[in-house]
């Protein structure tokens, strides 16, 4: 079997799948059916590669050549590896998922939803294994289109404006990022990721490399940083299962997967801290982290407050980048995996909570869980996760981090720590009172309330029951994927 | 190289004449005849023009001199890798607007007329093809009027009266701006007693210092930016385009506009030379700024309209600020990706021209808000919009990109950050008005329901579509097959050769 | 052999599936397995480190003296703990609670490094959450509870990150100089109640449920003491922030009417004397610390036990409207009074055994002993009242319900138990003395010590002669604390949050929306626009100065251009050609330019 063929199966397979699931889109049971054997399968491709890049190897194949100085060309390491493994793994879960949720809701135009579904998933396993900038610029504006249908699939007028806003700040986000790529290009004559970076040989003025940061920043807007955040809680408007898709499986993963490639593979860490990109980067991140976490506190719609989380805790992951440390890298790309599981168990709790009760706001969940005790208790335990409680995985990057602050001898970002941890418990914690703890409002409150479908529930307890395993277990495989990336990036020269 | 593709160049214009001829009289004697015959004209067009690309693609130039008589006497045929590029496509999209128009035709030319419309199309046609292969200045002064007489009557063909005064419109324009096109002509001529293109070339650098080159040059330069209606010369093209007969501005808007641009570039790079325009007349960083200012402002105008042709068009004028931007830059990546987005603007705006004639087709709808819903009465044709719309917004891994990024390109290249902001910029715009009508088409609801389901527009008119929307992401993803012709031919203007 | 912990935090997992006598059985077995596993502990093998990832190695269970000791007292007080909740079903969720903070006691306890302590802190304010939240009615204090302690935890990793660092390695450590100190002694003194991080302790306690109650008051504050302890390395500092502990809490503790905000307070004052005890920084105070922790957590935990049982039965939790109890639950008074004299420190009961080796041991500070024996006049006072409103007063008249039983066996059980524990420990010190790591003694029944506590309870009974308040119930009743500040805080945020903030967010997103919109309707036909808005300020002029007529004909054309707009029709566009002229002569103009 040639070497390379699997990272180039790993995309063809979704999109295959795509092409079945428009097929078969007549016969409901045969196109889930198409969406989950690309799924599981998919799983598989990935899980096979994980032995070789787990042994340091890369796994690398050149489709087509593409424009100077960039190859449509595929190369998975151990930093793509982890993105690829969250992206499919979740994407199977999200699978089942989405698959209780939209029967049970009846909702219109499945088959365009599985179909860009697939199409997405397959963009953000090409954004995960891409070898250079121009590659990871093309999947990532596939990522973006497609998504759309997504966002937009309520289709009221409010879901259109939601969607007009998601386009233009992501498709702005890709000019800056091919901005970004063409003076990379033009300063360097190439956009291929190199351990390390390569753009501290080019020799350019320091200024030019700061501008052409931002830009990549502007790149990865995905990421959603303030004050360009506004896209993500507006997209709330979509569909539970396409929430979870933005805010665990792809999207704003590849937003930070991003900075992390750019930081680690195109500036390298050195270059980055010489040009005193981490400083800007630790105050972009701090800003977001309390901001965000102040305006979730702010929000009753579920979904939004966790929408508002999310932006946070993204920036949980810029903040360990721009500590450029040992402990900080490695916090800022295990919480890529432990956030993204994390956050998806609570989006599909919110989901759940949506089909089974219908309601949306936290304050009319009260009580909630007397009737469907496994989606409130799963959704405490990924709140607790997220804020960094044991016996969950948040706690192992909430450590990292706290170690790369200090390794970085940036105290002040201890402040920041200590601070969104309690804001974290400060929003978190009132959910599940209402939906464990309060009592219903009047006695008749619940008596539409029934637990969703079994096929829902499973994705639940799985994605939960990951993130326990996480924090027992936390190097299988990520925190040893994780150490490898952070030694391809840095090589030695961390403190 | 063989004889027979010597003698190819010139059977590239006189067949296709006879052949109008023939539909003529075969046409009055029964009318069905002359589409077929106009059909397989273009086709041999296209074939002969597919050898000659093949046989210079390594470089080398043929010549021919019409009746044997060498230039300065006799007019000269050239045929380089930059116009037998520019022959493929402009006679690629003429065939499959051929083949659409089989049916196309009859949305607004009444049958009494089919004849003469499509007599007149090979005609266009023809013009455009002597246009791209002519090596003689006035020759190209001659082709460019049939080209243009023939384009008027087409525009006033249509049913409706608005037609008539689009045409009017773009007769007067078009007219004002051949006038100042073979003015200059004619000062070259009093300069160095020549028309010969080559011939020119090599006298002019002499006579650089004179006041009557100099009007020369602006003279053609005034003219031809009307003519591929550059911003703000555009005038004539918004009502042209919106109201003629949907086929004919399917032919303008791709093959007409393109082979204007060639002309100008081809004047302008090897009449005068890169160092004419950027050192003793120095008129590229003009050239640049209206440019910049095209983009903007007819992507600004694009968003604003709510007729779905007139939106083209006037993305068209933003488009031509593209090529225009090439010309502005003037260095190697820069011209390729304008050479390249010859190409892709015909290929993409094609097959979104193609698309808004179906619609009207089959639904008579004008109005991007009529479309709602339309996605799933017309699923194919709305996916094809869909792609070469997003191959017009400059997603990847579609042509539209490639160009976008080889101009971008060029312009850091050259130091010029804000007009790379710009163009950014500008296919930002360009994805705000591509996508009003997609999420119209998509995700708005259906109306008038009584217009039912199945509307997909016939075969005949769907096969180009499908085509021209195929090859907005196939020449992306293998865009090494045109850059293979298109490296060399802006090489070749840069005087690199 | 199995760490303590990993019994109950592996037990609790199988509550939720049981029910009934079969979990009470299952709760209590565990009770007994844990004290088992920390009686052996001292003779286990210390575990080796398990690396938790590149650069942490958490050290889960390591073993010494001290923490052998400590280990047995905390699963001594859990037993009871269960014991006592076994009176009735409690909800699983509270039952969890128990065996979570026991186990994450245990860990503390137990653990080696500082990693590992942050996690099992982290875990008990999480399981003291769950136990809180059992009882209707406490949403809001739970909450804040949950935010002191996760702030605790944080300043506790951060703090020990920093240590970590410095240090180069995670095991637990006499605190340096710097940040790390304030920090750790931050993230320690919130759950070891420091003023003025102690406003949970009188907030959340009275609110759990009564079984809960007991559980809270054992584990989470003598965790820290320990956690102290084994750290070391103070400073004096800490002992003076002992004793303001010490006088505040038996202060406020004096002008309680809730009973179980009474033994709150006593909580956050005998803690202070086992921080000051720590603070002394010798190793008899090290001693004194452990050793009063040991007694306090029995006749503390005796003493919220009673409470309970009073409340279970009455209903009622103010001394105001409570009394005379010793004849109807002669038992509970019983018990109730021998730890109430075992916490004023009555010789020949475990409080003067331990208050005595503090007090000793504080005679090394200045001003130190004072202090505390002040704090120990006023403990007299508090548990005076408690006792004598609660059960010896008679009966005012609007006590609601009229009590005939006992309480039940269970609690009896654990009350009994825990009285016994005071009395024995009272009369044989050596019980406790003989196993403290420090291997120091002590001198109940030394003349001095008699004296002192003579003098403390003479004190304490002038006061009670003079001052007459005292000896009202609802005399001075002061139930505000500095938590009204910090209430006020957290309301401000979040006022600040949905107005400024949020709406300040929305009003910048319409702000964008109307420009957008703005530019699209302009751009449908800008030359229109302009004459249209020139036309537009033109008017005033014209009506100004034309006569009517024209002013209403100018109107309309405006009015129709403004209805049209924006009109479509294609026409031969005069405007547009002499834009053409405009630009041809523009190019002339540069023509003559470039060529001159």
């Amino acid at each position: 079997m040639i070497p390379g063929i699997l990272p180039l199966l790993a995309i063809t397979i979704p999109l295959a799948a795509a092409g079945l699931i428009i097929a078969t889109g007549r016969h409901m049971n045969l196109r889930d059916s198409v969406t989950l054997g690309a799924a599981a399968s998919m799983v598989m491709v990935v899980l096979a590669m994980l032995p070789e890049i787990l042994a340091g190897g890369r796994i690398g194949i050149t489709l087509v050549p593409l424009l100077p100085g960039g190859d449509l060309a595929l190369r998975v390491d151990a930093l793509g590896m982890i993105f690829g493994l969250v992206a499919s793994i979740l994407w199977l879960l999200n699978s089942l998922y989405s698959i209780g949720y939209m029967r049970a809701l009846k909702e219109h135009d499945q088959t365009r939803f599985y179909f860009c579904f697939a199409i997405a998933i397959a963009a953000a396993i090409g954004i995960a294994f891409s070898a250079n900038l121009v590659t990871l610029y093309v999947f990532y504006e596939v990522l973006t289109l497609i998504t759309y249908p997504l966002v937009v699939h309520v289709g009221t007028p409010e879901a259109m404006q939601a969607g007009r806003k998601y386009l233009a700040y992501l498709l702005g986000g890709g000019i800056c990022l091919l901005a970004a790529t063409i003076l990379t290009y033009t300063l360097t004559g190439t956009t291929e990721f190199i351990p390390g970076g390569f753009l501290a040989g080019a020799g350019a003025a320091a200024l030019s490399l700061q501008v052409i940061f931002l830009l990549y920043l502007g790149g990865f807007v995905k990421a959603a940083w303030m004050p360009f955040h506004a896209w993500l809680p507006a997209a709330m408007v979509a569909p539970t299962p396409v929430s979870a898709f933005l805010h665990a499986v792809a999207v704003v993963t590849a937003g930070v997967f991003g900075v992390v490639r750019v930081a680690g593979w195109v500036y390298g860490v050195d270059l980055m801290a010489d040009l005193g990109l981490g400083v800007l980067l630790a105050v972009i991140a701090s800003f977001t982290i309390i901001t965000a976490s102040l305006f979730a506190l702010a929000q009753d719609n579920l979904k939004r407050r966790l929408a508002y989380s999310t932006v946070a805790q993204l920036s949980y992951i810029l903040l360990g980048v721009s500590m450029l440390s040992t402990a900080g890298l490695t916090g800022a790309v295990i919480h890529i995996p432990f956030h993204a599981f994390q956050k998806i168990a609570l989006f599909f709790c919110a989901g759940a909570v949506i089909v089974g009760a219908g309601r949306e706001n936290i304050s009319d969940m009260k009580g909630i869980g007397r009737k469907m005790p496994v989606t409130a208790v799963m959704c405490a335990a990924a709140a607790a996760g997220i804020c960094g409680l044991p016996p969950f995985c948040g706690l192992v990057s909430k450590v990292y981090l706290s170690i790369g602050a200090v390794q970085a001898g940036e105290l002040a970002l201890l402040g920041v720590i200590i601070v969104s941890a309690v804001l974290n418990v400060a929003y978190f914690f009132p959910i599940i009172h209402t939906m464990i703890i309060a009592r219903p409002s009047d006695d008749r409150a619940l008596d539409t309330v029934t637990e969703a479908p079994l096929i829902m529930l499973v994705p639940i307890i799985l994605a939960v029951t990951a993130s326990v395993a996480f924090f027992f277990f936390p190097a299988v495989p990520f925190l040893d994927l994780a150490e490898i990336a952070i030694a391809d990036m840095s090589g030695a020269g961390l403190p | 190289m063989n004889a027979v593709i010597s003698q190819l160049p010139p059977l590239l214009i006189v067949v296709p004449i006879l052949g109008a001829l023939l539909a003529l009289l075969l046409g009055k004697w029964k009318r069905s005849f002359a589409y077929p015959i106009t059909l397989a004209m273009i086709g041999f067009q296209f074939a002969v023009s597919l050898v000659l690309m093949e046989s210079v693609m390594d470089g080398e130039v043929i010549h021919y001199y019409l009746g044997g008589w060498p230039p300065p006497l006799g007019i000269e045929l050239v045929i380089d890798s930059f116009n037998s590029f520019v022959l493929v496509v402009i006679l690629a999209l003429a065939l499959l607007t051929a083949v659409w128009a089989r049916e196309g035709a009859d949305l607004d030319i009444v049958p009494e007329k089919r004849v003469s419309f499509f007599v007149v199309f090979q005609l266009l046609v023809t013009g455009l093809c002597g246009m791209a292969v002519t090596g003689d200045l006035f020759n190209l002064y001659v082709f460019l009027e049939i080209s243009s007489i023939a384009a008027y009557t087409l525009v006033a063909a249509g049913r409706n009266p608005r037609s008539l005064i689009a045409g009017f419109n773009y007769l007067i324009l078009g007219s004002i701006a051949a006038g100042f096109i073979v003015l200059g002509i004619g000062y070259l001529y009093i300069a160095t007693g020549t028309l010969n293109m080559g011939e020119l070339a090599v006298m002019l650098p002499a006579h650089y210092g004179q006041a009557t080159v100099y009007a020369a040059f602006l003279f053609m330069m005034i003219g031809f930016s009307i003519k591929v209606a550059f911003f703000p010369l555009h005038l004539w093209l918004p009502d042209a385009y919106t109201e003629a007969p949907a086929a004919v501005t399917i032919l303008i808007a791709t093959a007409t506009s393109k082979v204007t641009a060639y002309a100008m570039l081809r004047v302008i790079f090897s009449v005068f030379t890169l160092q004419y325009v950027t050192e003793s007349f120095p008129v590229t960083e003009l050239v640049l700024i209206i440019a910049a200012v095209a983009i903007i402002a007819g992507a600004v105008l694009a968003i604003a309209q709510d007729n779905l042709k007139r939106m083209l068009a006037y993305s068209s004028i933003s488009q031509m600020g593209y090529i225009m931007f090439a010309l502005g830059v003037a260095n190697q990546a820069a011209l390729a990706g304008g050479i390249l987005h010859i190409m892709a603007h015909a290929v993409m705006k094609g097959c979104l021209f193609m698309v808004a004639g179906m619609i009207i087709y089959r639904t008579g709808f004008t109005a991007i808000r009529q479309l709602s819903g339309l996605s799933r009465r017309m699923p194919v044709a709305c996916a094809a919009f869909a792609l070469a719309g997003a191959s017009m917004i400059g997603i990847p891994p579609t042509i539209g990109f490639m160009s976008k990024y080889y101009l971008v390109l060029g312009a850091v290249v050259a130091g010029e950050y804000l007009a790379a902001a710009v163009l950014l910029a500008g296919s930002l715009l360009a994805a705000v008005y591509i996508w009003k009508v997609i999420e119209v088409m998509y995700f708005g609801d259906v109306h008038d329901e009584d217009l039912g389901g199945g509307l997909e527009a016939p075969v005949s008119m769907m096969v180009p579509v499908i085509i021209l929307a195929a090859s907005c992401l196939l020449l992306g993803i293998f865009v090494e097959l045109p850059l293979e012709v298109v490296g060399p031919a802006a090489a070749m203007l840069l005087g690199g050769d | 052999m199995i760490p303590p912990a990993a019994i109950y935090l592996a037990g609790l997992l199988a509550v939720p599936v049981l029910s009934g006598a079969a979990r009470k059985t299952w709760v209590a077995g565990l009770g007994f397995l844990g004290l088992v596993a920390a009686l052996l502990a001292g003779t286990g093998q210390p575990a080796g480190p398990y690396v938790f990832g590149p650069g942490i190695e958490l050290v889960l269970f390591s073993v010494d003296p001290s923490r052998s000791f400590a280990g047995a007292v905390f699963a001594i007080a859990a037993l009871l703990a269960i014991l006592y909740s076994l009176h009735r079903d409690l909800p699983p969720v509270e039952t969890m609670g128990i065996l979570a903070s026991a186990g994450a006691a245990m860990g503390i306890v137990f653990a080696g490094d500082f990693i590992t302590v942050f996690i099992f802190w982290e875990l008990l304010a999480l399981a003291s959450l769950a136990i809180i939240w059992s009882a209707p009615g406490s949403g809001g204090s739970g909450f804040r509870y949950l935010l002191f302690h996760i702030f605790g935890g944080a300043c506790l990793l951060t703090g020990s990150a920093i240590g970590v660092v410095a240090s180069g390695s995670t095991l637990l450590a006499p605190i340096g100089p710097g940040p790390q100190y304030l920090l750790i002694t931050i993230g320690i003194g919130v759950n070891a109640a420091f003023v003025p991080l102690h406003t949970w302790v009188p907030d959340a306690y009275p609110r759990a449920s009564v079984a809960g109650t007991v559980a809270l008051s054992i584990f989470t504050t003598k965790a820290a003491v320990f956690l102290l302890v084994v750290l070391g390395g103070w400073g004096q500092g800490l002992a003076y922030m002992g004793a303001l502990m010490a006088v505040y809490g038996a202060v406020f503790a004096l002008f309680q009417d809730d009973i179980r905000r009474v033994l709150s307070y006593s909580v956050i004052s005998q803690v202070g004397y086992m921080v000051a005890a720590v603070g002394t920084g010798s190793a008899m105070g090290t001693d004194a610390a452990l050793a009063h922790m040991t007694c306090d957590i029995v006749f503390k935990a005796l003493l919220f036990m009673a409470a309970g049982a009073v409340i279970l039965r009455t209903g009622i939790s103010r001394m105001s409207r409570l009394g005379g109890l010793a004849k109807t639950m002669p038992l509970t008074a019983i018990t109730a009074v021998v730890g109430g004299l075992a916490l004023a420190g009555v010789p020949g009961l475990s409080g003067s055994v331990s208050k005595g080796m503090v007090i000793g041991a504080a005679t090394e500070v200045p001003y130190l002993a004072p202090l505390l024996l002040f704090a120990a006049v006023v403990t007299v006072l508090y548990t005076s009242r408690f006792l004598w409103f609660v059960f010896f007063r008679k009966a005012p008249d609007n006590l609601g319900v009229r009590v005939e039983r006992e309480a039940p066996v269970a609690m009896l059980a654990a009350m009994g138990i825990a009285a016994g524990f005071c009395i024995l420990i009272g009369l044989f010190p050596d019980l406790l003395v003989s196993h403290l790591p420090g291997g120091s003694v002590a001198h109940p029944f030394s003349r001095t010590h008699l004296v002192e506590s003579g003098a403390v309870l003479l004190a304490a009974g002038i006061v009670l002669l003079i001052a007459k308040p005292l000896r009202s119930p609802s005399g001075m009743v002061c139930e505000t604390d500095i938590d009204r500040a910090y209430c006020a805080a957290g309301r401000a945020v979040a006022w600040t949050v949905k107005n400024p903030l949020s709406s300040g967010a929305r009003g910048i997103d319409r702000m964008i929306g109307r420009i957008v919109s703005l530019a699209t309707r302009v751009s449908q036909n800008p030359v229109m626009t302009i004459r249209i808005w020139a036309r537009t300020l033109a008017l005033p002029f014209v009506r100004a100065l034309l006569d009517p007529g024209h002013a209403d004909q100018f109107e309309s054309a405006l009015d129709g251009m403004r209805k049209r707009y924006p009109d479509e029709r294609p026409g031969i566009r005069g405007s547009g050609y002499g834009l053409i002229l405009i630009c041809i002569i523009a190019f002339l103009y540069y023509l003559l330019g470039a060529y001159a």
